[in-house]
């Protein structure tokens, strides 16, 4: 049925949302001791909301928590350098094969 | 020759990692997960099923991947990595995997 789709996007966005907020998270606090303890902090407000059942009430939660993360960014997040968003990306791109470097 | 000393100079020997590897540290770094209880733990469990942990647990397990193994994982993929086999998989399969 659609009311299971729609639970699975739901589901979809809420994990989304929660790896983005970890990731930002440990951009705003760089050591790994105190982001424990952001992330715990972060997947306790998660819990409280773990049984909700209808889906309208999911989806405001859902709507509330992504504004809240919009303010929470980090304005330069940290990637994976060779990723798309990192800092190497197509920096050096593989040479033809017909190139032969001599040293 | 100036072939073969140009493949000798780029490229390195073996990208990636090797699956034994691979699964080893997969293996660790769900085990260091406090719900998980490592008695449980097989080369074949799935995490939502046999493990019975939570999707939010799945993301943090995919988030502990990403930084031990330096990797990139886009939303689309992590979605997929709810196993330990098919984790293992990706992870030695990635050339960029360290």
């Amino acid at each position: 049925a659609s009311l299971a789709a729609r639970r699975d996007a739901q589901r979809r966005r809420v994990c989304r949302l929660y790896r983005k907020a970890l990731h930002h998270t440990l951009d705003w606090v760089i050591f790994r001791e105190p982001f424990y303890k952001e992330a715990s902090k972060l997947r306790a407000r998660f819990d409280v909301n773990k049984d909700v059942v209808d889906v309208d009430a999911i989806e405001r939660l859902i709507v509330k928590g992504e504004a809240e993360f919009k303010k929470f960014q980090h304005p330069e997040p940290y990637a994976v350098p060779w990723s798309p968003e990192g800092v190497t990306y197509a920096r050096n791109p593989p040479l033809p094969a017909e190139v032969c470097i001599f040293y | 020759w100036g072939l073969l000393w140009r493949r000798w100079m780029s490229a390195p020997a073996q990208d990636g990692i090797s699956e034994k590897e691979a699964l080893d540290r997969v293996m660790m770094i769900v085990k260091a997960h406090p719900k998980v209880n490592p008695a449980k733990l097989t080369q074949s469990s799935h995490f939502m099923n046999d493990l019975g942990l939570d999707s939010l647990d799945v993301v943090e397990i995919v988030m502990g991947f990403e930084e031990e193994f330096v990797l990139y994982i886009p939303d689309e993929v992590a979605d997929k990595l709810v196993s330990v086999p098919a984790a293992v998989d990706f992870v030695a399969k990635h050339p960029k995997a360290k």
